[in-house]
């Protein structure tokens, strides 16, 4: 079999999905960086004169973090429902909403230049858990399998996709023998929520199994052996989605749950905190 | 759950997050709204504006923060409850009157830090407007080593409220360090108007106009030498004799004008004896000139006349330090045997000079063959009829002028004539008068042949 008919058995992998912290790498790292040149002028600035809320840079923090926040919760959430609204792929807009998110956060957290109390403080202990809560929210975002336009793709699929990956293997010879089948295959009774949380030691795991097992292979060619080692570390990727997308899902559901009325939360109350600052604010 | 995904949830959130809100409004009052606790801990028994403390307004945010409705300001009402800062921004009294932005009260004084937390905020604060404007070194001081537990009012501000006088001062220099140190550095002294007369060294005479680093190298005041050797090497006129006491003789007006009470001469190296010690220091130094005083006899005292410049300088041949008076003659000058003769009255001048205090005649007759009669007799036939000045023809008392004397003296034998009255001196009759002509008679050889009329002595 030649290299270019091999080609034809990529149909079998698994879906191509962002790498697991990339999407949210690039959103942090955009936000560490905006973060740290913030928190360097504040430092600076703190070391002039102590700061306060309602100071003109406390008050600058806060306005421009509260339209960073409601920018985050909004503009993703509008991409996600309008169905006229499809500019942009949804990869890029959540990316978008990790970088409000945390930058809003951030710029808030200065606002309040360290206090915590009364109804201001109870706004941003929310949008603190937010935050945690975002963070966990891509991480199972990213758990389920998805097409490059970010929808989700079900269990049929990823069936369909697992056979093929099977055949491929058949069309390079291998018969993979019981005990082969045990040691390439993820264990029959492996919960779904550990597929999901344990997804990337179990793969590190199974390369190691696969190349051991490929290297007892009488095989011709190294090129051979890189071929099957792909197309079995594929095939137990394809089964390690087949036995974690109904645990993504459901944790996705409850997920929704805790962040989303967070969001609902967090914004009444920073709300009732603008409207009492504004009626006390005449100086 | 696709069903709960269906529940428009948001609404509801809000509406219940509404509802907490107020619930806790009603329980706390405006205490919800509080970024944090007010100071409670009173200044003191009196209210200000009906509280002790701004704790006690808690639930009060209008107590301090001016409603958009209400047409007041913040200041204002900051200020309607402090009177006193408020009667001190209107009669621009300190500390507040000074202020350019005396009603930005938020400038300075900043709440809801904390119950313990402290209102003002000094990062700003010009000190400049005080009674104490910071220079030097204490712009870069704490606060607080000034102002103790943060008062701030009644800070003293004299030095010494702050920095005890060191060890180094011994208690001399008093409190007004600003006389000599400013704010920069304790290290470099402005002496201008250092008295220098409080330290252990008084500055006396010269001393006076000294430059401060003649003697304080690198301007190092500390252990500064107080010893006049420590500035001033000792002159090599005094060859090292005199000691370092400099003071024992001289003092700092000037070192030419030496006081020299105290001054031991023995220790230079012409020593004092006898009338020296007695004499005034000018009859030798001439306008207290020290250096090179000559130490001969000559320099001082003249060759008495009586001398006729036969003695020549050295003075104390026969003289002592003691007085002129009494002097020891020798051999050298008595060229008759001193102590011709025998019997009991050898060597005494009366034994001879039989006038007394009168040195220049003498006589020989009276003692032992020496007869008028018999010698007349004996020298008739040598035809010498002078038979008075018996020395000019046996100046050695021998028969022949060439015969040695009998009882010579021998060399080093010394007659005291200290007891010789005083009168004697100078006067014609006066032993060395006689001495004199004695040295300036005839020689020997015209005794043959005398002339007649003359006479040999007076």
């Amino acid at each position: 079999m030649s290299l270019s008919e091999r080609i034809v058995f990529t149909t079998g992998s698994p879906l191509p999905r962002p790498s697991r912290w990339s999407g949210l790498l690039n959103g942090r790292t955009a936000s560490v960086v905006v973060m740290a040149i913030v928190g360097g002028g504040f430092a600076w600035h703190v070391r002039q004169q102590a700061p306060t809320p309602g100071g003109p840079l406390g008050l600058s923090l806060g306005i421009v973090g509260f339209l960073m926040m409601l920018g985050a919760e909004t503009l993703y959430t509008l991409r996600k429902r309008v169905r006229g609204f499809t500019r942009g792929r949804m990869s890029t807009w959540l990316q978008t909403h990790i970088f409000l998110g945390l930058v809003g956060a951030f710029l808030i957290v200065l606002h309040g230049s360290g206090k915590f109390h009364g109804l201001a403080g109870v706004a941003s202990g929310v949008m603190l858990v937010m935050i945690v809560s975002g963070f966990v929210g891509r991480y199972l975002y990213t758990a389920a399998p998805r097409t490059l336009d970010g929808v989700e793709i079900d269990a049929r699929e990823l069936m369909t996709r697992f056979a093929q990956a099977e055949r491929n293997l058949q069309a390079l010879g291998i018969r993979l023998a019981a005990r082969d089948v045990a040691e390439l295959s993820i264990d029959a009774d492996l919960p779904g929520w550990l597929a999901v949380l344990g997804r990337s030691y179990l793969l590190w795991r199974q390369r190691g199994r696969v190349r051991r097992y490929v290297r007892r292979l009488p095989l011709a060619g190294k090129s051979s052996g890189v071929e099957l080692r792909r197309i079995l570390v594929d095939r137990y990727e394809l089964q390690l989605d087949i036995r974690s997308v109904a645990a993504t899902r459901q944790w996705l559901a409850w997920w929704y749950v805790l962040h989303v009325p967070l969001g609902w939360v967090l914004f009444t109350l920073a709300t009732i905190h603008i409207v009492a600052a504004l009626y006390y604010s005449r100086a | 759950m696709p069903w709960l995904q269906r529940i428009p949830a948001g609404p509801w959130i809000v509406l219940g997050t509404l509802f907490l809100t107020a619930v806790v409004y009603i329980v706390r009052g405006d205490a919800l709204f509080s970024p944090g606790s007010l100071r409670d801990m009173p200044a003191g028994k009196k209210t200000l504006g009906g509280v002790r403390s701004h704790a006690e307004l808690a639930d009060r945010c209008s107590a301090c923060h001016a409603t958009s409705e209400s047409g007041l300001t913040m200041e204002s009402l900051c200020l309607g409850c402090h009177t006193d800062v408020h009667s001190q921004i209107d009669r621009r009294l300190p500390l507040h009157g000074r202020l350019t932005d005396a009603e930005s009260c938020r400038k300075c004084h900043t709440e809801h830090r904390g119950s313990q937390a402290t209102l003002t905020d000094f990062a700003h604060f010009d000190h400049g407007i005080t009674a104490f404007p910071l220079t030097g070194k204490h712009q870069l001081t704490n606060c607080s080593a000034c102002h103790k537990d943060q008062t701030y009012k009644g800070t003293p501000q004299s030095c010494i409220a702050c920095h005890a006088e060191p060890k180094i001062h011994q208690g001399r220099f008093g409190s007004d360090c600003a006389k000599c140190h400013s704010t920069m550095t304790w290290k470099n002294v402005n002496l201008t108007q250092f008295d220098h007369n409080l330290a252990a060294f008084h500055l006396t005479g010269k001393h006076v106009t000294t430059s401060c680093v003649a003697c304080h190298k690198d301007q190092v005041y500390r252990g500064t030498p107080q010893s006049c050797a420590a500035c001033h090497a000792e002159p090599t006129i005094h060859l090292g004799r005199f000691g370092n006491d400099c003071s024992k003789c001289h003092s700092t007006a000037t070192w030419k004008n030496a006081k020299l009470a105290s001054f031991n001469h023995d220790l230079s190296a012409f020593k004092l004896t006898g009338a020296h010690r007695t004499t005034a220091c000018a009859a030798c130094h001439k306008d207290q000139h020290y250096r090179g005083t000559p130490q001969s006899c000559v320099a001082c005292h003249i060759e008495p006349k009586v001398h006729l410049g036969r003695f020549g300088t050295d003075c104390m041949k026969c003289h002592s330090t003691a007085t002129w008076k009494g002097a020891t003659i020798t051999a050298e000058f008595h060229k008759f045997p001193i102590f011709h003769g025998g019997g009991k009255n050898r060597g005494e001048c009366a034994a001879c000079h039989a006038m007394p205090n009168d040195y220049r005649t003498y006589a020989c007759y009276g003692c032992h063959r020496h007869e008028p009669e018999k010698t007349a007799e004996k020298h008739l036939k040598w035809n010498i009829i002078e038979l008075q000045a018996c020395a000019k023809c046996h100046p050695t008392g021998r028969k022949r002028p060439d015969q040695p004397a009998k009882e010579k003296a021998r060399s080093g034998d010394r007659k005291d004539f200290s007891t010789l009255p005083s009168s004697d001196f100078g006067s014609p009759n006066s032993y060395q008068a006689t001495l004199q002509r004695l040295l300036l008679s005839v020689p020997t050889t015209d005794h043959v042949r005398p002339i007649a009329g003359l006479r040999s002595d007076p």
